[in-house]
């Protein structure tokens, strides 16, 4: 705006120097908006989100009050110890995580002394302690025996490990002050008092008194440890009173109640209390003391609750996700808000205000402030996304609870406690069916344990249950069937090898008629016995029913050279999107993709039958024949072994025992055949315009030669788990996702993984197919890490999903934290940039308006002037 | 060249033609001294088209043969402009880049429209009755532009914009789907 105003006051010439100073304007931005490849400081969070979870706490230490050094404020804070190894110190306040730690193996015991909180972990050896103000680590001791329990001295200043027998007390430094011998003295349930390094111990825990039924609660209560306020004993029990939660505090010098409060939590959403701890306050002024109780439910939340309140809940069992699957939002949000997502309706001037601040923010004219306020007020509704980006997340727990988050910003749309449904095993979560006309999907769980399985599928937008059943086999091997019919029905069967037969699982017995086993082959690979065998399921001449058992034919069986174990093993999607057929080559020629989706590759670690080294064996076997097609040894290697298999390519990670480092090769699967390979021009387009040699089904039994290209690199990252992207169509270039041992996730260009890299010098022709000379390093960019300078806790698994937007793909990394991403691994090639300058565009085009007005009317007055002449 | 003598000859004969017939100037005592009647009869005969070439008509020159050459040295003039046109796609690079895609399809569309416009252009040399052949030299000028045409093909080709290649016809090739289905228990 301000470039166009003072051009348009001068005379005609200018008119076309405007117009030419708009095109260098724009030019340079397009210059300018080039090359950018990582993200910038405020794009962090745009478009992805981190959900720091502590994990499943079972013990837990409330904090003595400290002054923050940030705000100066009181700070009350509490400690906790999960099953997922950490320890956090949360604001019992709002329940936020002031720090966290990740151990090694999970802390048992914690105890305060001073401003240090002292942990035990890794099965009572490890002795940390932490400052609990910051979590900065004090000192670290290794401890002879097996520390059992802590216990902090009277005078709350030194902290004694008590082990079989002997009280171990810790000076500040962490230096032993003394051992002083307590064998025989300390009884079960007793409290004894040890004297050591000049102060006292009590030793021993208190048995906790029976107060559940004491008070007249049910099954299921908790009860807290004993905890001492001003010289009295106190204890709270927990339990569901008429589906309320009746939380008491006892006396336990009186046994009288202190408090009773009920609270406003859900018996049927939470389960029953697991754990409860207790602490106190006295009360301004008065002489009666308050009370705070920390409670974790079954399932896994936890939740601060006082004086009839619940002040904080946390969702902890998402730390333990089990299955994760992704579906779309129905077409109206009112649906899956309903269960509580959308805090209040806005109303009309509110999102008026919202819209007149987006289109400012768009136009950028908004201010800092505005765009945080913008920022803060945007909340993604839950409704249909054409794009594909705004969807939820399924993530089944362990707990058996159902999680739906919203993929904007991780926030939990609903959930749905499942726990009565399901098994302790959860074998497979999918989409069973998907509704043409944007009908509800509907989920299919399957959970084993003991001699039996549950087959449960519950509505995608809601968790209602629709359907649940008990399948009569405890094995754990799922098969999923072709997707068909109108909905695109995805059946299973579940395979019991041992008694050679296959239940058929379906929501109701008309599905099955769309089951399609015609040419499904079944396949199993036995890692500790280096073999792999294939199977295939043969329908009954009654035809199929629910609960019936298909028998199961061996077909064959490819050992593999005896003393071999399995370490890897992976397969590429059987519906993978290929966008091409062939690779083209800089000379203009191309190789024929060998994209046989039955074909598995195998990784198994072995020795040398003569000089006795260790050997990683790399094979490929098609996976309907059973027939190997290619074999690769790597010597002086072994596991552990991560794999991914996309279309055509295999990489694989290994460890190098000789370089002593992590090493990753690439497979590259081409046809093999002259027909195919020939460099005749004519003889290629004789076959193209006869359908010669041009077939549109592969078959495993109508094999062609197969050419394996290879290379290894050095990979300098921990990996502890490996994925690939994958996008709508398979035109966007490729990436492995790699999740390091520091809980990173870093991308790999496929690029990068390329066997055709040229060792020499580059030719023309290489360069023209843009390979990278090959260096035995990969290069590792700082910006290449798609948690940029986050850690996702406790990183078990990546998942990665197209979105409908061709150039875009999401990631889901799940641990103790939930990380999600959505990336572009080829740059957003179909969509405009989020930086794109609409404001340029807007006074370019206005602009260009006026011009072209007052141009007119200038050229039209000079015609009736030349006219008049 | 010819227009001066041409101009200057009217003006003198005009002058004559005002006073009277023909006849009476060559009896005229205004003659100039070693005037020649006879030849200026012979010059007018000549000018018979008016065209005032009186001057070539005398050197023993023939028209139609003065056409065809003119011709010829057209068609040979060619090799100049084409040479350069070559010249300057040759400097433009062989890489695929507006400008040098630009200049490859004009030095393409250049020799293919004056090829066909090759007729209309000889259409002068042809004289007033056609009886001048242009045959020989249209052939050379379409041989020189089809050399043109070449170059810019050559040049096409060096880009790789010409389907002289197995990959320029591997992408219609469709993805064979998989008869069997395996699935992993």
């Amino acid at each position: 705006m301000r470039v166009s105003g003072p051009r348009f006051g001068r005379r005609r010439p200018l008119g076309l120097s405007f117009a030419a100073a708009l095109f260098f304007l724009l030019a340079w931005c397009e210059i300018s908006t080039s090359g950018v490849l990582s993200i910038a400081v405020d794009e962090a969070g745009k478009n992805d989100w981190h959900r720091e979870h502590v994990g499943l706490v079972h013990g837990a230490q409330f904090l003595p009050a400290y002054a923050d050094p940030a705000t100066n404020a009181t700070m009350r804070s509490v400690a906790v110890l999960t099953e997922q190894a950490v320890v956090a110190v949360l604001n019992q306040r709002t329940g936020a995580i002031v720090w966290r730690k990740q151990l090694d193996g999970a802390a048992e015991v914690s105890a305060v002394a001073q401003s240090q909180l002292v942990t035990v972990s890794e099965a009572g050896k490890r002795v940390q302690s932490w400052d609990f103000r910051t979590g900065a680590m004090v000192w670290e001791a290794r401890s002879e025996g097996t520390v059992g329990d802590l216990v902090t001295s009277e005078d709350g200043k030194l902290v004694g490990a008590v082990t079989d027998n002997e009280l171990v007390v810790y000076d500040r430094a962490g230096e032993v002050q003394e051992a002083v011998a307590i064998a025989g003295k300390a009884k079960k349930g007793k409290t004894v008092s040890v004297e050591a390094a000049g102060t006292t111990f009590s030793v021993g825990r208190g048995s906790r008194a029976d107060l559940a039924s004491e008070f007249g609660f049910a099954n299921g209560a908790a009860t807290s440890a004993t905890y001492r306020l001003d010289g009295s004993d106190y204890a709270a029990v927990v339990g569901y009173v008429d589906a309320k939660l009746v939380a008491m505090v006892v006396d336990l010098g009186t046994r009288a109640i202190v408090e009773s409060q009920e609270y406003a939590l859900d018996a049927s959403e939470r389960g029953t209390p697991r754990e409860v701890f207790l602490t106190g306050y006295a009360k301004k002024g008065g002489s009666s003391a308050g009370f705070r109780l920390l409670l974790v439910s079954s399932d896994e939340s936890l939740c601060l609750v006082q004086q009839g309140e619940v002040v904080w809940l946390r969702e902890e069992a998402l730390a333990s996700i089990t299955k994760t699957v992704v579906v779309d939002f129905p077409v109206s949000s009112e649906k899956v808000e309903a269960g509580g997502g959308l805090s209040g309706q806005a109303t009309a001037q509110d999102r008026l205000g919202a819209l007149v601040l987006g289109l400012k923010a768009s136009l950028n004219f908004a201010t800092r402030e505005e765009v945080e306020l913008l920022a803060k007020k945007k909340v993604e509704p839950a409704h249909f996304d054409p794009n594909g980006f705004n969807r939820q997340v399924l993530a089944l727990t362990s707990s058996g609870k159902l999680f739906a988050l919203h993929t904007s910003d991780g926030r939990v749309v609903w959930s749905k406690g499942l726990a009565g449904e399901l098994r302790g095993d959860h074998v497979a979560m999918w989409v069973y069916s998907q509704d043409a006309a944007h009908g509800s999907p509907k989920i299919a769980i399957v959970s084993s344990g003991g001699s039996k399985a549950n087959f449960v599928i519950v509505d995608g937008w809601t968790g209602a249950v629709l359907a649940a059943r008990e399948v009569g086999t405890g094995s754990s091997h799922l098969v999923s069937l072709q997707p068909s019919g109108p909905s695109a029905l995805q059946g299973a069967l579940l395979v019991d090898f041992e008694a050679s037969q296959a239940l058929a699982l379906a929501e109701r017995p008309e599905d099955l008629s769309h089951f399609d086993l015609g040419s499904t082959f079944v396949y199993s690979v036995d890692d500790q016995g280096g073999a792999v065998s294939g199977y295939r399921a043969s329908v009954p001449a009654s035809g199929l029913s629910i609960g019936s058992p298909l028998p199961l034919t061996n077909l064959w069986t490819t050992n593999l050279a005896p003393g071999q174990t399995i370490v890897a093993s992976a397969a590429p999607n059987f519906f993978q999107k290929v966008y091409s057929r062939t690779r083209v080559l800089g000379d203009r020629s191309a190789l024929y993709k060998y994209t046989n989706p039955n074909t598995l590759f195998v990784a198994a670690e072995g020795k040398d039958s003569e000089s006795g080294e260790k050997k990683l064996f790399s094979y490929l076997v098609d996976t309907v024949t059973g027939r190997m097609l290619y074999s690769i040894a790597h010597r002086d290697a072994s596991g552990p072994c991560h794999v991914v298999f996309k279309e055509n390519w295999v990489v694989y990670k290994y460890r190098s025992e000789r370089g002593n480092r992590d090493e990753v090769s690439v497979l590259e699967l081409y046809e093999d055949e002259p027909t195919k390979n020939q460099n005749s021009i004519s003889a290629h387009l004789y076959d193209l315009v006869t359908k010669a040699n041009q077939s549109s089904e592969v078959s495993s039994y109508s094999p062609t030669a197969i050419r394996v290209l290879g290379q290894s690199y050095v990979l300098s990252l921990p990996v502890k788990a490996m994925t690939v992207t994958s996008s709508a169509l398979g035109i966007t270039a490729n990436q492995v996702l790699v999740a390091t041992l520091s809980d990173q996730i870093y991308a790999i260009d496929k690029k990068l993984l390329d066997p055709r890299r040229p060792t020499q010098k580059p030719t023309n022709a290489d360069k023209e197919e843009g390979l990278i000379p090959y260096n035995e390093f990969l290069p590792i960019a700082p910006q290449k890490f798609v948690t940029y300078t986050h850690q996702v806790a406790g990183l078990r698994e990546i998942n990665c999903w197209p979105t409908r937007r061709e150039s875009s793909v999401v990631v889901l990394a799940h641990g103790t934290d939930v990380f999600y991403a959505r990336m572009m691994p080829s740059k957003s090639f179909d969509m405009l940039e989020d930086d794109f300058s609409y404001s340029l565009l807007v006074t370019t085009i206005f602009g260009l308006l006026v011009a072209t007005f007052v141009v007119y009317s200038m050229v039209q007055k000079d015609n009736l002037k030349r006219n008049w002449v | 060249m010819a227009q001066a003598p041409a101009g200057s000859l009217r003006r003198w004969r005009a002058s004559g033609q005002g006073s009277g017939d023909s006849g009476a100037l060559v009896t005229s005592d205004l003659s100039p001294s070693g005037y020649n009647h006879s030849v200026y009869l012979t010059a007018l005969k000549e000018d018979a088209d008016g065209s005032g070439s009186v001057g070539a008509g005398r050197v023993d020159v023939d028209k139609d043969a003065l056409m065809e050459q003119k011709a010829w040295e057209f068609a040979q003039s060619t090799v100049k402009q084409v040479g350069m046109y070559a010249f300057m796609m040759y400097m433009s690079g062989g890489s695929v880049h507006i400008f040098s895609i630009m200049m490859t399809f004009t030095g393409l569309y250049q020799p293919l429209m004056a090829i066909f416009n090759s007729g209309k252009a000889f259409e002068r040399f042809k004289g007033a009755e056609g009886r001048v052949k242009t045959l020989g030299p249209r052939l050379l000028y379409c041989l020189i532009q089809l050399s043109g045409l070449g170059f810019a093909l050559y040049k096409l080709a060096n880009i790789g914009l010409l389907p002289t290649h197995i990959s320029d016809w591997v992408s219609g090739v469709q993805v064979p789907v998989a008869r069997e289905y395996s699935v992993r228990a």
